[in-house]
């Protein structure tokens, strides 16, 4: 294997491994509201609305993996990537194929009830948050107790006090039809703080000082 | 002692005293009298069901022109239960001063005030930063305005000093300055470091939260706030009852330290700053973790005085119903689940301002009197 071959290789090897986990994060997407949407496009994902209390579907052909393996590759490599553009179309090509046979894989969330929480307090494995009707905002706030076992593992290191999470109730309808009454806790990530967000607090600090100043010529 | 079937609407005499407390709503507040149509908002706290600020409603019930006759407007800390809706009275009360805890002048304070939070942060910083924002405008209008200065509570600060037509004066017993720097540390402690998560802040113990002591005439009244004791002589309660420079009359009314809780009490304020026998007033705190007042609580102010008025009860409430799925969802994924709010519960007293007459005690809205403790 001379030497544009091997990183060609290497390239596809990427291809597919960008491929496997775009495909991995789609069925693990979430959309802005914290309500999952399995087997969604992660691209799609980031734009999408939940509507309440309507049922919200996403549906993936098979195509959408090959785009999203594109989306993961094509645009770090170069157009002479011959291997992983090959693997691609073959992948375009085999998923066209499948389509035509296979029914569209469906899943969705009925969702019925939203709260937005704010933990307030943690011990003896279980936590409080207090709980803002998302839906219904002149319902008042409530006290609500979970069980830390209930925040699955890629949010339990965020679960702190002060930490925000988005509560879920509905109906999850598997890909199949099935469905099943299902309660979803998820954390909000947002991005950090960054040292420009607090110098601009600490200059409005700085400003809001002056009313302290008792004929403001002081 | 409670009089039957008072009369809401009914406005105090001139000559009368009124000490009313609200609560739990969304938070508590009282409301005072202070004699010639002198009147002063302590906290505020929201109407479960009208969102706007108990006070606000009660004041117009009683026909009160609130811009020229609400006077102050002291907040006796920042926590979410003791501010939501005082923006909104601000903003009604065009001339009322506006106080706040001294330790709320750091620029510790004013930076958790400062931060963009994406969310709008919670709801006492939200109030705070809205104050300030009418205060800022106030301020811009310039010394000719009544009102314009935001005024700072410290220990042994006088708030109201008023010769005619009645003698009144009304002092922040607290914070000292301990207490001050605690705080402080406390809201450095609070502040976001780079790189940290974008959380809601943590509310921490009350160490700044403001006590007042009301003189008028011949009547006196002690307003606990949510105050805590740390067992420190500097600290809360203690430096309260050892300074020299308090007020030294000791009041018949006293509005319970944070609902009565072990932590806010200090065998002290009883036997040094009350008279025997207060009226005793609190509001409830309703959680399913930390109720207050407990039944120990209770049972403790009970032996403390006969006189313990509740404008609620301690006990939590359903949530409202959902439908029957999510109803069935939801008990089936949480341990436990309340709702702290209700009906604005609202305890009214009134004497005349000279001479020793009892209270006269009005209940609404399902306020009570503790009568039976086993």
């Amino acid at each position: 294997m001379n030497r544009h071959a091997a990183a060609s290789d290497l390239n596809a090897r990427k291809a597919l491994r960008d491929a496997s986990d775009a495909v991995r994060k789609a069925g693990e997407g979430w959309n802005a509201e914290g309500v999952v949407l399995p087997f969604s496009k992660v691209s799609e994902q980031k734009q999408s609305s939940m509507v309440l209390g309507q049922r919200t579907t996403t549906e993936t052909a098979p195509t959408d993996i090959a785009r999203a393996c594109g989306d993961g590759a094509l645009q770090e490599e170069q157009q002479n990537d011959t291997v992983a553009d090959t693997l691609i179309d073959a992948a375009k090509i085999a998923s066209s194929q499948r389509s035509e046979n296979l029914p569209t894989i469906r899943a969705s969330f009925d969702l019925l009830q939203q709260w937005v929480c704010t933990v307030v307090s943690i011990g003896d494995g279980e936590f409080v948050a207090i709980a803002r009707d998302k839906m219904n905002p002149e319902c008042p706030d409530e006290e609500v107790v979970f069980d830390c076992a209930d925040v699955n593992d890629a949010d339990s290191q965020l679960l702190e006090i002060g930490a925000v999470f988005y509560w879920s109730v509905g109906y999850r309808i598997s890909e199949w039809g099935q469905k099943t009454k299902g309660s979803e806790l998820r954390f909000r990530r947002l991005p950090a703080w960054n040292k420009r967000e607090l110098a601009a607090a600490e200059k409005r600090a700085e400003e809001l000082g002056l009313l302290f100043v008792e004929d403001g010529n002081a | 002692m409670a009089t039957p079937s008072p009369v809401l609407e009914a406005p105090p005499e001139a000559t009368e005293i009124e000490v009313s407390l609200f609560g739990p709503g969304v938070g508590e507040c009282v409301v005072l009298h202070l004699g010639g149509g002198f009147w002063i908002v302590v906290d505020s706290c929201l109407d479960r069901t009208t969102r706007h600020p108990v006070a606000l409603e009660y004041l117009r019930s009683l026909e009160v022109p609130v811009h020229t006759a609400l006077k102050r407007l002291i907040l006796t800390h920042w926590h979410d239960d003791h501010i939501r809706g005082a923006a909104e009275l601000l903003r009604e009360a065009t001339e009322a001063q506006l106080w706040i805890s001294g330790a709320l002048s750091s620029i510790q304070f004013r930076s958790l005030v400062g931060l963009k939070h994406p969310s709008g942060g919670p709801r006492g910083v939200q109030e705070m930063d809205e104050l300030f924002r009418i205060m800022k405008s106030r301020k811009a209008e310039g010394a000719h305005r009544a009102g314009y200065n935001l005024k700072l509570a410290n220990e042994n600060t006088p708030l109201v000093r008023l010769a005619a037509p009645h003698a009144v004066e009304v002092t922040s017993l607290s914070p000292s300055s301990e207490s001050t720097l605690l705080a402080v540390a406390e809201f450095a402690r609070l502040l976001p470091k780079d790189a940290a998560p974008v959380n809601d802040i943590r509310l921490g113990p009350n160490d700044a939260a403001v006590v007042l002591h009301v003189k008028v005439g011949e009547r006196s009244v002690l307003l606990g706030s949510d105050l805590e004791n740390r067992g420190d002589p500097r600290l809360g309660w203690r430096a309260i009852v050892d300074s020299a420079e308090r007020p030294q009359d000791r009041a018949e009314v006293f509005k319970v330290a944070h609902h009565g809780s072990q932590t806010g009490h200090e065998p002290n304020v009883w036997t040094d700053m009350l008279v025997p026998d207060p009226c005793a007033l609190l509001t409830p705190y309703r959680s399913l973790i930390t109720p207050l007042p407990t039944e120990k609580d209770i049972s403790r102010l009970a032996s403390l005085t006969s006189k313990v008025f509740l404008t609620a009860s301690p006990r939590t409430k359903e949530p409202p119903a959902r439908s029957r799925t999510v109803e069935k969802i939801v008990k089936d994924s949480v341990l436990g689940r309340t709702v702290r709010e209700s009906t604005v519960g609202h305890i009214r007293l009134r004497a005349p301002i000279y001479g020793h007459a009892d209270w006269r005690v009005e209940l609404f809205n399902g306020a009570y009197q503790i009568t039976d403790v086993a």
